[in-house]
């Protein structure tokens, strides 16, 4: 089928179009030896994971060991300088490096990308409607008064009220500006997420309504995500199994609570004691204890 | 609108602090303008004539005064050389010189804008390194050698391929349009072709500043590929830069065609203003100059407008709508 064909397929009843059928036997992402070079530089060296239907997998690791670069490949994303290796299967397509049509078509519709600074990622000439509307008008032929009722639905869902529709990302706060990013990813109902660290450029209490938020869509989309954070506090909250990554390698994999108690790699545990002196040391409780 | 009401009353307000400049700085240079037009055995009667047929014996005030309002009813007072209102004067040598600078601005963003793209966002590094290069060489090649260049190409009964004419303007001006419009094609891709490479390095530069912005990644994770969401995407952020640039050639240009327009033999408002400044035509001068800065006043206007139409950020509300996350 070809790309026009899978548009007029899927725009006759988006309810159930928005959730593409591409992926077979409940695997959503597989990732098979994955190695990526920028500048004679290794980022990523032979990277292995899998991400199954509804799974809430996260990836942890220290700044600079290649979480985002991982987010890149996996969507083609990465600099055009970038020289990869193995292979990327999502929803049942084997991705080619390169191949950046390929990548564009599964892009907005089968993966939705919720980023880090979305103050910075927004479209600061698109309004919040235009901006949350982008991945249906890429993928899907609606008209647009059905454009704009499934847009108005989406920022319901994400507790944005309707008056926001024609505000700009600068007229937001970043709390909000997140949930137009939660709902740009969302709108067209894909079956993977990947948050890229969505929490880090938001304070305390915001993080943890857009976690929450966050979850309980996925959770009723019945969608897969893959969490990056480098914060475990974050990662037990809205993953079930996790994936540590140092220095562009996955060294451990396992249940997130499992991993939290009990890590086995030297690299892990300094993240888990780094994670837990943090929360003794802000913890008033703990300290008067 | 309050925005634009403000630029206006600024603009109006420039134009004034302009027009008192350009008086000021006219009567303050040495010499008495009126001993000059009357020739070196001129009688002091002569010269007193003349100052008077001028106005220069009234008080500065009411000089400035009279030549404020006829200014303002598109007055600009009489050549005293030529005889003809200075209106007619510029209006007969702008006629030239406005099409040939537009003509050269749409060969400039023409080749300027595609060319920029294309040495971004070309598959082949090799491609985007030639283009380069071509950008380089092409603003640093003089307007003067590139146009002698295309005369001794394309110049009628001078040229190789002798098919344009390489000098002069119709004395129908532009009442016999095709041949007026021919006669600018030389000057307007030799000006063009120099300001162009300035443009695709602008548009090179801009694009390359945008491919790895999140906002491009944004776009792209939303189905575009990574030419769609440059050109769709990165080269709509760029326009307000592209914008000013494009603003600022256009400015340059007024005096930087002067050069080819001598080249080409055309009389534009280069030779009018040289001519004029070399017979101290006083009343001529003071309004031409006065036009000129207005113009470049007049630009700046339009590119701020401009910006403002592009940048929702740079519009009057920027205050947080809906409240904080919080509440």
């Amino acid at each position: 089928m070809n790309r026009t064909d899978m548009k007029d397929a899927m725009a006759q009843d988006v309810d159930v179009a928005t959730r593409p059928q591409l992926a077979t036997s409940g695997e959503i992402l597989r990732v098979r030896d994955l190695s990526v070079q920028i500048a004679d530089k290794t980022v990523l060296d032979d990277v292995t994971l899998d991400i199954g239907a509804s799974e809430r997998v996260g990836l942890i690791g220290a700044s600079g060991s290649g979480k985002s670069m991982l987010v890149k490949a996996i969507t083609g994303l990465l600099p055009r300088a970038a020289r990869v290796g193995g292979d990327i299967t999502m929803g049942g397509t084997r991705l080619q490096a390169g191949d950046d049509a390929a990548f564009a078509a599964l892009r907005g519709r089968y993966v939705g990308l919720v980023f880090q600074n979305p103050g910075a990622a927004l479209n600061p000439v698109l309004s919040v409607e235009q901006q949350v509307c982008l991945p249906l008008r890429l993928h899907y032929d609606l008209d647009a008064g059905e454009r704009r009722d499934r847009v108005m639905t989406m920022l319901e869902r994400v507790g944005l009220p309707a008056s926001l529709a024609g505000s700009y990302p600068h007229e937001l706060s970043g709390g909000q500006q997140q949930r137009v990013g939660i709902a740009t990813a969302l709108i067209t109902s894909p079956r993977l997420i990947i948050a890229d660290e969505p929490t880090t450029a938001l304070d305390a209490i915001v993080q943890r309504s857009i976690i929450d938020l966050l979850v309980s869509l996925v959770e009723s989309a019945g969608a897969s995500m893959l969490f990056i954070t480098h914060d475990f506090a974050v990662l037990s909250r809205a993953t079930t199994r996790c994936m540590v990554i140092d220095r562009g390698r996955i060294i451990e994999t396992g249940d997130t609570a499992a991993l939290l108690h009990d890590p086995r790699q030297p690299q892990t545990r300094l993240l888990v004691n780094a994670a837990k002196t943090l929360t003794l040391n802000v913890n008033p409780e703990h300290h008067h204890a | 609108m309050r925005y634009l009401i403000w630029r206006l009353i600024w603009f109006a307000v420039a134009l004034l602090g302009l027009s008192l400049l350009v008086f000021a700085a006219l009567r303050i240079l040495p010499g008495d303008v009126a001993s000059v037009m009357a020739g070196t055995n001129a009688t002091p009667a002569r010269v007193a004539a003349i100052r008077s047929r001028m106005g220069l014996d009234r008080s500065y005030p009411q000089q400035y005064a009279d030549w404020l309002g006829g200014l303002l009813h598109g007055n600009m007072g009489v050549s005293a050389i030529s005889g003809r209102t200075v209106a007619s004067q510029i209006g007969s040598h702008a006629a030239i010189t406005l099409p040939l600078i537009v003509l050269s601005l749409l060969v400039a963003l023409s080749i300027g804008i595609p060319m920029g793209c294309q040495a971004a966002l070309a598959g082949s590094p090799r491609v985007r390194s030639v283009l380069h290069t071509i950008a380089i060489v092409g603003g640093a090649v003089p307007a003067l050698w590139g146009g002698l260049l295309l005369i001794m190409l394309f110049g009628r009964g001078v040229g190789l391929i002798g098919i344009l004419p390489s000098q002069g303007f119709p004395d129908a001006g532009w009442h016999a349009p095709r041949a007026a419009l021919i006669s600018l094609i030389l000057p307007a891709i030799t000006t063009g072709l120099v300001a162009g490479a300035g443009i695709m390095r602008y548009t090179r530069a801009c694009l390359i500043s945008m491919e790895d912005s999140d906002t491009v990644a944004m776009a792209m994770a939303c189905g575009m590929t990574r030419r769609q969401a440059m050109l769709r995407v990165g080269l709509r952020l760029s326009a307000a830069q592209l914008v000013s640039v494009a603003g600022l050639t256009f400015a340059q240009m007024i005096t930087g065609v002067m050069v080819v327009e001598s080249l080409f033999n055309l009389p534009g408002l280069g030779a009018m203003l040289i001519n004029d400044v070399g017979n101290r035509d006083l009343i001529a001068v003071q309004s031409e100059l006065f036009l000129l800065a207005a113009f470049f006043l007049l630009l700046g206007l339009l590119v701020d407008l401009m910006h403002h139409a592009l940048d929702p950020r740079l519009g009057e509300r920027t205050q947080h709508v809906g409240g904080e996350e919080h509440a």
